[in-house]
C-alpha cells in the first residue's frame, strides 16, 4: 500500500475497531495506510486487506505531541494532516528526537522533526524535485543543485514509541542514516539495511512560529529551543557577510579621502639642515653640577624661518645626532613669527651598543621624530635647546615636513570601523561552533591525531 | 531579498559619523594623538632630567 495522493481533498476518515481492546481507531487515510497503532492498548496493527491483525505491541509515547493526530494546516502552501507521531533515539547515544508525519493528499508524506526545540521539515523527491539534481559520489561527498553538503551526523535511529498510521511497516525497517547540512537546508541519506535500498530526503529548518501559525497551535505548547539547530540559518552569518561589503566600501571611502587630502595638501619639506652647537658657558659651580649629574647643557639656537602654506597642518619634526653609547635631548619650541604663539616639545635620542659574551647588542637609535598637529598657516622658526650626556656631542640635523600622512588617524579609523564587523564575525563563529558542538564531523574540532600530538 | 544597507543602518550611521570625524581631522591637520607631549605657549625652563633606558646596562 502507499499513501493516497493526487486527490482533491483529504480522504474521509474511517473508524476501525481494535481487534484487541475494541477501542475505536480513527484512520485518516483508509486506502493508503497499512499499519496503525491502537491508542488504547498500543497494539501495532497490520491491515491485511480485509481486517486488522495485531502484529506487535509498542510502548506508549513519553511526550504529548505538540501537533495532535488529525490536526490540519496549510504549511508552505501545502495542505497537511498530522497522521502519525514517532519518538526516536540514536542507537548507542542518549540523543532523542520526535517526528510528526504529515500527510498531503497531493504530495504524500513529509516529516516534521523536532530536536531540542529546533524544527526541520523533510520530505522526498515528490515534495522537493531539487533532489533530482543530487549527486552522491560516495565517501560522504554529496551535492544538491551543484552545492556541496557537509556531513553532520551518522547514526542508526531506533523508534522508542509511536502512534498513528503508516503506509509501510515502520518497525520492520533498519536504517543507517547520514545527515548532511548546508544551512538552512539538510539532506538525509537513509540506507535501508534490510532492503539494500538508499533513499534521500531533503529539507530545511523551520521556525516554531511558522508551524504554530500553519496548524493553529498555541506557541506556548511548543518545546523551548535550548540549542542551535543542525541546519538552523545563522542570523549572524548574513550580517557578517553584509559587514564585509559595507565595511569594505567604508574603508575605500577613507582611502579616497586620504588621496583627496594628498592632492589638496601635499607633503612638503620645510626645513632640512644640520646645526652645530657648543656647551654653554657656565659658572664653575654650574659646570661641576652638570658634570656630576652627567647633563651637559648646550647653547640654544634658532633655525631659519619657514612658511606653513597649507594650514592648519601637521608638522613632523625629525631629529638626528651621531650619539654613540650616549644620549642627546632637545627641547624644541615652534614659534609663530606673527603672533608669537609657541608649541613646545622635548625629544630624546639615545643609542647604546656593545659586545658581550660573544654577542653584539644595541639599543635605541640616532634618530627621533615628533609630531605637532593643527599648526595654522604662517611663518615659523624653531628655537632649539639641546643638552646631552657628553660635552663632545655638538651637531644635530633637523628636518621639518608639512602635511605628512597621518597614518595613525587612518589606522585608528579603520580599526574602529572594524570593531562591529569583527563582533559579527565572532558571533557567526560562535554560532557555527555551537551548531557543530554535538557533531563528530565538526570542522571546528581538532582531529584526534593532532590532539594526540599535543 | 534583504538589503545590507537597510539592515545595518545603525552601523552605517555611526560609521558615517566616524568617517566624518576622520575627514574633519584630516583636513584640519589634526592628529588623533601626539606621541611626544606638546605644550602651548610654555617657555623653556631648562633641561629635563634624563632617565634613559632602564635596561641599557642589563641587556643580557
Amino acid at each position: 500500500m502507499a499513501a493516497s495522493i493526487n486527490l482533491k481533498q483529504f480522504p474521509q476518515p474511517q473508524k476501525q475497531e481494535c481487534p484487541e481492546c475494541h477501542k475505536q481507531i480513527t484512520i485518516y487515510d483508509p486506502l493508503g495506510s497499512e499499519m496503525v497503532v491502537c491508542p488504547g492498548c498500543h497494539a501495532y496493527l497490520h491491515f491485511t486487506g480485509s481486517k486488522y491483525v495485531v502484529r506487535n505491541h509498542v510502548r506508549s509515547i513519553q511526550y504529548d505531541p505538540v501537533l495532535p493526530l488529525g490536526t490540519e494546516g496549510v504549511f508552505k502552501n501545502i495542505a497537511y494532516k498530522v497522521i502519525a507521531y514517532l519518538e526516536k533515539k540514536e542507537v548507542g547515544t542518549g540523543y532523542e528526537w520526535r517526528e510528526y508525519m504529515l500527510y498531503s493528499f497531493v504530495e504524500g508524506y513529509a516529516f516534521l522533526a523536532e530536536y531540542n526545540g529546533n524544527w526541520i521539515l523533510v520530505a522526498g523527491k515528490k515534495h522537493y524535485p531539487i533532489l533530482d539534481s543530487l549527486v552522491d559520489n560516495g565517501d560522504d561527498d554529496i551535492s544538491v543543485d551543484g552545492q556541496g553538503y557537509m556531513l553532520y551526523n551518522k547514526y542508526a535511529p531506533d523508534i522508542t514509541a509511536l502512534i498513528g498510521e503508516y503506509d509501510w511497516d515502520v518497525l520492520e525497517e533498519r536504517i543507517r542514516a547520514s545527515e548532511f547540512i548546508l544551512p538552512p537546508t539538510i539532506l538525509v541519506k537513509e540506507e535501508n539495511v534490510r532492503e539494500h535500498r538508499t533513499d534521500y530526503y531533503w529539507g530545511r529548518s523551520v521556525k516554531a512560529e511558522e508551524i504554530s501559525t500553519a496548524f493553529n497551535i498555541p506557541l506556548e505548547n511548543f518545546p523551548e529551543k535550548t540549542e542551535v539547530g543542525a541546519c538552523e540559518l545563522s542570523p549572524y552569518r548574513k550580517r557578517w557577510r553584509d559587514m564585509i561589503k559595507v565595511t569594505g566600501i567604508l574603508i575605500i571611502i577613507v582611502m579616497v579621502i586620504q588621496l583627496l587630502l594628498l592632492a589638496i595638501k601635499p607633503e612638503k619639506n620645510l626645513l632640512d639642515s644640520s646645526f652645530n652647537f657648543s656647551p654653554q658657558t657656565l659658572s664653575t659651580a654650574d659646570s661641576l653640577k652638570n658634570a656630576y649629574s652627567g647633563t651637559y647643557e648646550m647653547k640654544s639656537f634658532k633655525t631659519p624661518s619657514f612658511v606653513v602654506d597649507n594650514g592648519s597642518a601637521p608638522l613632523d619634526i625629525a631629529l638626528s645626532s651621531a650619539v654613540d653609547n650616549n644620549w642627546f635631548e632637545s627641547t624644541i619650541e615652534l614659534v609663530n613669527e606673527k603672533d608669537n604663539q609657541t608649541w613646545n616639545l622635548t625629544k630624546e635620542i639615545e643609542y647604546y651598543h656593545g659586545y658581550e659574551d660573544g654577542d653584539s647588542w644595541s639599543e635605541g637609535s640616532t634618530n627621533g621624530e615628533a609630531l605637532v598637529s593643527s599648526i595654522p598657516a604662517g611663518k615659523y622658526h624653531l628655537n632649539v635647546y639641546p643638552y646631552s650626556g657628553a660635552a663632545s656631542i655638538n651637531q644635530m640635523n633637523i628636518k621639518v615636513t608639512e602635511s605628512e600622512v597621518l597614518w595613525r588617524n587612518i589606522l585608528v579609523t579603520v580599526l574602529v570601523l572594524l570593531i562591529y564587523p569583527l563582533y559579527c564575525w565572532y558571533r557567526a563563529y560562535k554560532f557555527e561552533t555551537n551548531r557543530w558542538a554535538i557533531s563528530d564531523y565538526s570542522p571546528y574540532k581538532k582531529s584526534s591525531s593532532s590532539e594526540d600530538d599535543d | 531579498m534583504m538589503n545590507p544597507i537597510k539592515d545595518n543602518k545603525i552601523y552605517i550611521i555611526i560609521a558615517t559619523l566616524i568617517i566624518g570625524f576622520y575627514s574633519w581631522s584630516a583636513f584640519a591637520g589634526r592628529a588623533f594623538w601626539e606621541d611626544t607631549p606638546v605644550t602651548r605657549n610654555a617657555g623653556y625652563t631648562g633641561p629635563i632630567p634624563h632617565s634613559g633606558y632602564g635596561v641599557r646596562f642589563y641587556h643580557k
